[in-house]
């Protein structure tokens, strides 16, 4: 069986994101994979945003005029869409949190659809088996296959083992310490320092294991507009991959994680602040370009004591590029009273992660469905999402 | 390096960098160095003789224009209202990018932090939606034009704009004893006269009363908005029939009826008063040079406000003031400080967008104060907690893509971490910052230490 990133290594990848382009010179290692007859799919682009640790998606897409909105998020809760304070209005149920007022145009010029209720097939909360599904595809139960579902289209990953990607990205190892030391002579900066990091340690100290391991490996979201700049300037070549996958952490928010302003919002801006690298990286390219973004589980409805969510299952997406057909929401909403959510606590999943994935891979990059369920998804051969549901011309 | 400076030359380099980064926006390339000679009235020359609008801005839409769009799109069905605002607000957001590129690009950066310092005086915040079109537009009309004046000048200026006067609800503030108050019922809105007591002027330990609030309030009855099809639709109107009648005891005076010019003789009031000449001056110097500052710099802009209640006098006392070119640096930069003074030296961010983007992962979204209090004028604030690390990792990503733009550009030979360093704080720069720089591992890392170091956090 074939690791993940052995798979990377083996087929000669190096860098960032140098792959295979569809119908490039470079043979699939994979047998079974066809193109559609006629489908130009060596233009079209597929970017994963995985955000770990579970997005709060309410934050981000608030369904503000959900009745049961106010009383659910308690303190959490932003205003109404046309209030001080409130949301940007979208479409007059699903609001945008401001700190992500750049994917507003995106909206507007219908290149943005939200996928209101995700589920990646897990049912409980966990960490590391949802992180596990979400990479791998494949369920627990039936296989020991530890390659990931992008891999295995044998198309080019971001998703590089971390201390790689430091190095390619060059990031500075270490700075921190150095930082410690510079600010020695220097009180004020000192002294906030240390508190800073304190803040951090005890935060994370006050986690589960299952939700300190949420973030291992991963790199601060806020360095997301960074992967993305990257990620665009090897995209868009004409030789470059065709698939990046781009990860980062700190969306797990079990504790003070901001309403309109704080530690949350800073990361929707560097959200939103990151499609803007890619759609202006991308150039005309964006036309041909899905970037779904999701996480691999959602968080609880409702606060817990601590001015954060718990772990929960359903979660929201998106789905944004010159290739969607949007400026809608797609997928059946839920609801958020009491006998509505899944486990009295989170929001229930309506659709399938599996179902996007699978009529991206189908109706935008061009596979056939057979090659997709032999090949990619065996474990959700039956997660169906029409070509329209994920904003696709037929 | 500046410590190989003769020591003659030295305090007039600092004064130069103290220029550039204290009142200034921090230095871009040469900019130290132009300051050099004379510093103080290099710096005090950028308020005389400043055209207050920048070229890019000129071209931006009036507050008439923008108010008459919002009155005609409220009467359309609830969807086209909706359409109607979301393109507000992309309009909005390119005023906002607008107007920081204009920061970046300056060539009188102490006009536009004296600009920025009045506009969160006067906080008008892009989150009340009925407002959020027209913020910018104020900041062009109300502020830009009339800092360098009296300061009633200002304060006038700023409660009759229609932003203003929207913002904290003088448009809906009806004299109880006015004809439309007895037919109808309505009484006043204090919030607008609040303000102006509480900040604008007197300050919260300004010595005035909840009654004068309220008489405030009744003297700035009638001031309001025109609404469609009105003569002075969009723009400020008085409406005779919302202002409460009779003689008003207002601070120590009786202030006979007189309509409108009731207000304008409240304002001229408070505008000249030595409270607000001592409130005003805390404000600046707490802004410019210290959270707490010492007496002496408050009472030097003082002294400069009390010619005539002069806002232009404030910045002379300012920059004449004890101690205030001394390099102790009193003041952790705003996000807005960080993002712009480094865009100013090291070119990432490139452009006002990227400067937006930047203030809002490191928590000032701009002109999106949470409240009409603007954002606090202590900056301890913004490295506390948590958020300190989000900052950080922001100035290592600066750092990151600026180099990797070089190298794309086919400059990284020619990238110098020291020498930029030496460009954007001059003197400033202390010598365990420039030894850990000659150190780093890569130009990315040396400029990350310096967006990190202590010199460059603050100002």
């Amino acid at each position: 069986m074939l690791d993940r990133r052995a798979v990377l290594k083996g087929i000669g990848l190096k860098g960032i994101g140098f792959g295979l382009s569809l119908g490039g010179p470079f043979v699939s290692p994979f047998t079974g994979l066809s193109l559609a007859d006629g489908h130009k799919a060596s233009h079209k682009r597929f970017v994963l945003i995985a955000l770990r640790g579970g997005l709060d998606g309410l934050s981000l897409f608030p369904p503000y005029a959900d009745p049961d909105y106010e009383a659910v998020r308690g303190e959490l809760a932003l205003g109404a869409a046309n209030t001080t304070n409130g949301v940007i209005d979208l479409d007059g149920f699903f609001g945008l949190h401001p700190a992500a007022e750049a994917l507003l145009k995106y909206w507007l010029q219908e290149e943005l659809v939200i996928l209101p209720a995700l589920g990646v097939g897990t049912e409980k909360p966990d960490h590391k088996i949802a992180r596990s599904l979400f990479d791998t595809g494949r369920l627990a139960a039936s296989s020991n296959d530890p390659s990931g579902w992008l891999a295995r289209t044998g198309l080019a990953l971001l998703n590089l083992d971390p201390k790689e990607s430091e190095k390619v990205l060059g990031q500075i190892l270490g700075l921190e310490e150095k930082l410690r030391l510079l600010y020695e002579d220097t009180p004020l900066m000192s002294r906030a320092f240390n508190v800073a990091k304190t803040a951090r340690e005890a935060r994370i100290n006050r986690l589960l294991p299952d939700d300190q391991a949420a973030d291992q490996d991963s790199i601060s979201a806020l360095r997301l507009p960074w992967l993305a700049t990257r990620a665009a300037e090897a995209l868009v070549q004409e030789e470059g991959p065709r698939l990046a996958v781009l990860e980062c952490g700190g969306w797990d928010t079990h504790q003070d994680q901001g309403g309109l302003v704080g530690y949350l919002p800073r990361r929707l801006a560097a959200l939103g602040a990151s499609i803007d690298a890619l759609a202006e990286g991308l150039g005309p390219a964006w036309a041909d370009t899905i970037v779904l973004v999701a996480s691999e589980m959602g968080r609880a409805v409702s606060p817990n004591g601590r001015r954060g969510t718990d772990n929960g299952v359903g979660s929201i997406g998106f789905a944004v590029g010159g290739a969607v057909i949007g400026g809608r929401v797609s997928g059946e909403w839920p609801g958020l009273a009491p006998e509505q959510l899944l486990g009295g606590a989170s929001l229930a999943p309506r659709s399938s992660f599996w179902g996007v994935a699978r009529a991206i891979l189908q109706r935008h990059l061009g596979l056939s469905a057979e090659g997709i369920s032999t090949q990619i998804l065996p474990d959700f051969a039956d997660a169906y999402a029409s070509a329209e549901f994920i904003g696709l011309p037929d | 390096m500046s410590t190989d400076l003769p020591e003659d030359i030295r305090p007039y380099e600092l004064r130069a960098a103290v220029g550039a980064t204290r009142f200034g926006y921090g230095a871009r390339e040469g900019e130290i160095a132009s300051l050099y000679k004379d510093a103080v009235r290099l710096t005090a020359d950028q308020v005389r003789a400043v055209d207050p609008l920048p070229e890019a801005l000129k071209l931006l839409p009036d507050s008439r224009e923008l108010l008459t769009d919002m009155l005609q799109a409220r009467r359309q069905g609830r969807s086209a209202f909706r359409g109607y605002r979301q393109e507000a607000r992309l309009r909005a957001q390119n005023e906002v990018h607008a107007h920081l590129q204009a920061a970046v690009t300056s060539n009188t950066p102490f006009f536009e932090r004296l600009v920025a310092f009045w506009v969160n005086h006067f906080t008008v915040s892009m989150n009340k939606p009925a407002v959020m079109p027209l913020v910018l537009a104020f900041e062009r009309e109300a502020i830009r034009p009339n800092i360098l004046g009296s300061y009633f000048g200002l304060l006038s200026a700023v409660v009759r704009h229609p932003a203003m006067l929207i913002y904290l609800d003088n448009v809906r503030s009806v004299g109880p004893n006015s004809p439309t108050g007895r037919s109808r019922g309505r009484g006043l809105n204090p919030m607008l006269a609040r303000r102006i007591l509480d900040t604008y002027t007197y300050g919260l330990d300004g010595g005035h009363t909840e009654k004068d609030v309220e008489t405030l309030s009744a003297l700035l009855t009638g001031w309001t908005v025109g609404l469609l099809g009105e003569a002075n639709q969009g723009e400020f109107t008085f409406r005779e029939e919302w202002h409460e009648e009779g003689k008003k005891r207002f601070l120590d005076r009786i202030i006979p009826e007189a309509g409108m010019l009731e207000g304008e003789v409240g304002l001229d009031m408070v505008a000249r008063a030595p409270a607000t000449g001592r409130h005003l001056a805390r404000r600046m110097a707490q802004y410019f040079i210290a959270d707490t500052p010492p007496p002496s710099i408050e009472n030097e802009i003082f002294s400069g406000y009390m010619n005539g209640g002069s806002a232009l006098g404030m910045v002379e006392g300012l920059l004449n003031a004890p101690g205030v070119w001394s390099p102790d640096q009193g003041k952790v930069k705003t996000p807005r400080d960080l993002a712009i003074s480094t865009a100013r030296f090291l070119g990432f961010p490139r452009n006002g967008r990227d400067v937006g983007d930047a203030m809002r992962q490191m928590g000032e979204a701009p002109y999106q104060a949470p409240t009409e209090l603007g954002w606090p004028l202590e900056s301890i604030g913004w490295i506390t907690g948590e958020g300190m690390m989000d900052r950080l990792t922001w100035c290592q990503m600066a750092a990151e893509m600026a180099v990797h733009a070089a190298e794309k550009a086919g400059r990284a030979s020619t990238l110098d971490p020291v020498g930029l360093a030496l460009e954007a704080v001059g003197g400033l720069l202390r010598p365990e910052t420039y030894r850990r720089m000659r150190v780093a591992f890569s130009p990315a890392e040396a400029l990350a230490i310096f967006l990190a170091s202590p010199e460059f956090q603050k100002r």
